[in-house]
């Protein structure tokens, strides 16, 4: 017999914000979108599968070739698909940072003014290619290294095969270097980002968090 | 009141690994000890290490021992009983000077095995307890419950929080200021009758908790930190069953670990590491009665214990299960 029991009560779930800001330029054609739409319905699988994980985070996807387009509003899993995505047009890549850093506080504002406690929210951006020639990569870059330093959100840039080293390079904060993706491997990189907002949503204070060795998909260690 | 008979009581204590910490292959952080020391007082400590930390789960042992130790120097110097109970200033003077032995403690230990002071981190709550009352002290999260003398359960503790939700402080933290000390080291002293008490890690807490509801009126998020009596009185029978079955600690904290490990809903999903320490007296006398009945009828509150698998929520306590996102 079991000696132990009870009953649990009723709570919500904190919150973990994570917007995706993809990119879906032209050159983003073929393979690597194929790939890029795969590796998001695994990423959808695997949240799903992980009950937690499925009541903590809060998903928004951001698009950009030569619009900017709010695919997801923050949702929970379970009350969204996740869109496929075309693509077309040019690189606005800091004008979706931007918006994705917008929404990203609008959220948090949302969640404080309503009580819900949350974790620090995650940006997630993913280019193959370069901005487009008018885009404020220096403003970018300014914005997205007082983000890092006022612990407003945790950032992580993903260069997809065909992107512009120097200037992912010059955007993201030297505390967050982009990460080079070998091939295709967005399914690796997916798996690798639930693994890690399983870490995160149990972290404490800001201090270093170790995550899960990323050399399933990187192109090299770091 | 010394002709009084010495109150018995019952304890179960464990520490079990959270999901996350087993997928990722990260050893269980979180530490607790206990201790019985006269036929008055007990000392509970709970200690949850920093996720963050390396080494936390060195630091979270390491406290748990010392602070132990340093709260029994406390006891046996000030010889506190029912007629010489502490102020709220003398526990908190008591409080702060023993946390800060057990923080230089670690402090030294961290310069002796050359280990960054940091990756010690971790939170410690301990919580001194009597049948007529019990002193609390704690660093940053996790959650303390007391059973008064009608059975009602209500928080000892306010755990503190940051902005984010997995924001808390630890005893490693720059806390050790004056300012420091008064914003994160807080001390709570409670002097009545109590028949049960709880102190928990926050892996534990909402499981049985109430902690994070919605106000429909303002349609807002609060915590109104409030024990769970459902989850606690079916465990108060189970832990007097044991003692009346004559089982010894080992054996009943063995029980206790199934129970936190997957003996329970939320508990088996739970992420982080889950530790309890739950302690009442054996039986309700006069003085400690929770309701006119006996205790075996206890009643709506208490699912028939009946096979292993963990209880569910009748449909009608819970309109939702916690699976089941509740908002969106």
């Amino acid at each position: 017999m079991s000696y132990f029991h009870g009953e649990t009560p009723d709570n919500y779930e904190q919150k973990c914000l994570c917007t995706l800001v993809l990119d879906t330029s032209g050159s983003m054609g073929g393979e690597p979108i194929r790939e890029l739409n795969r590796g998001l319905q695994e990423f959808y699988a695997a949240i799903e599968e992980d009950l937690i994980a499925a009541n903590r985070l809060e998903v928004s996807v951001v698009t950009f070739g030569s619009q900017i387009k709010s695919m997801q509003e923050p949702s929970l899993i379970d009350n969204f698909d996740m869109p496929t995505l075309g693509v077309g047009g040019t690189t606005r890549l800091v004008d979706a940072v931007r918006e994705a850093m917008r929404k990203t506080e609008e959220r948090k504002q949302w969640y404080k003014e309503t009580g819900q406690p949350y974790y620090r929210p995650i940006i997630v951006l993913i280019t193959d290619g370069e901005p487009d020639r008018d885009q404020d990569v220096e403003g970018l870059s300014r914005e997205l290294s007082e983000g890092l330093d006022s612990k407003k959100f945790t950032f992580w840039a993903l260069g997809v095969k065909g992107y512009n080293e120097q200037i992912l390079k010059r955007i993201c904060p030297s505390s967050a270097p982009p990460m080079p993706l070998n091939g295709y491997k967005f399914g690796e990189f997916f798996k690798w980002l639930s693994n890690s907002i399983g870490i995160i949503t149990k972290s404490k204070e800001g201090e270093s968090i170790e995550l899960p060795p990323v050399s399933d998909w990187a192109q090299i260690k770091f | 009141m010394s002709d009084k008979k010495t109150t018995d009581w019952v304890v179960a204590y464990a520490s079990a690994i959270g999901n996350g910490h087993i997928q990722f292959n990260i050893p269980c952080q979180d530490s607790c000890a206990h201790k019985r020391i006269d036929d008055n007082w007990a000392i509970a400590v709970v200690a949850d290490g920093a996720g963050s930390a390396r080494l936390s789960h060195i630091g979270s042992d390491f406290v748990v021992r010392n602070a132990l130790h340093c709260f029994e120097e406390v006891l046996e110097r000030t010889k506190w009983s029912e007629e010489n109970f502490p102020s709220d200033k003398e526990w908190r003077t008591e409080a702060l000077r023993a946390l800060q032995i057990v923080m230089q403690r670690l402090l030294k230990f961290s310069e002796v095995k050359e280990h960054k002071f940091s990756d010690l981190a971790c939170t410690v709550l301990v919580t001194i307890y009597s049948p007529f009352g019990a002193l609390s002290v704690h660093i940053g999260d996790g959650r303390a419950a007391y059973s008064d003398k009608v059975g009602e359960w209500k928080a000892l503790i306010t755990p503190f929080r940051g902005d984010e939700a997995n924001e808390t402080v630890f005893i490693t933290s720059a806390i050790w200021t004056t300012d420091g000390v008064d914003q994160f080291v807080l001390t709570d002293t409670l002097k009545t009758k109590i028949r049960g008490f709880a102190l928990m890690s926050d892996g534990c807490e909402k499981g049985s908790f109430v902690i994070n509801v919605k106000d429909e009126e303002t349609q807002k998020y609060y915590d109104p930190n409030q024990p769970y009596p459902k989850f606690f009185e079916p465990n108060v029978h189970g832990l007097r069953q044991l003692k009346k079955e004559g089982k010894t600690q080992e054996e009943i904290n063995k029980l206790w670990e199934g129970f936190l490990t997957a003996g329970h809903k939320q508990f088996k999903h739970e992420i982080d590491d889950k530790t309890m320490i739950l302690g009442v007296i054996t039986e309700d006398t006069e003085e400690h009665k929770p309701e006119p009945k006996e205790e075996k009828e206890m009643p709506k509150t208490t699912p028939e214990p009946k096979k292993d698998t963990p209880q569910e929520a009748p449909k009608a306590a819970t309109t939702d299960t916690e699976d089941t996102p509740k908002d969106r």
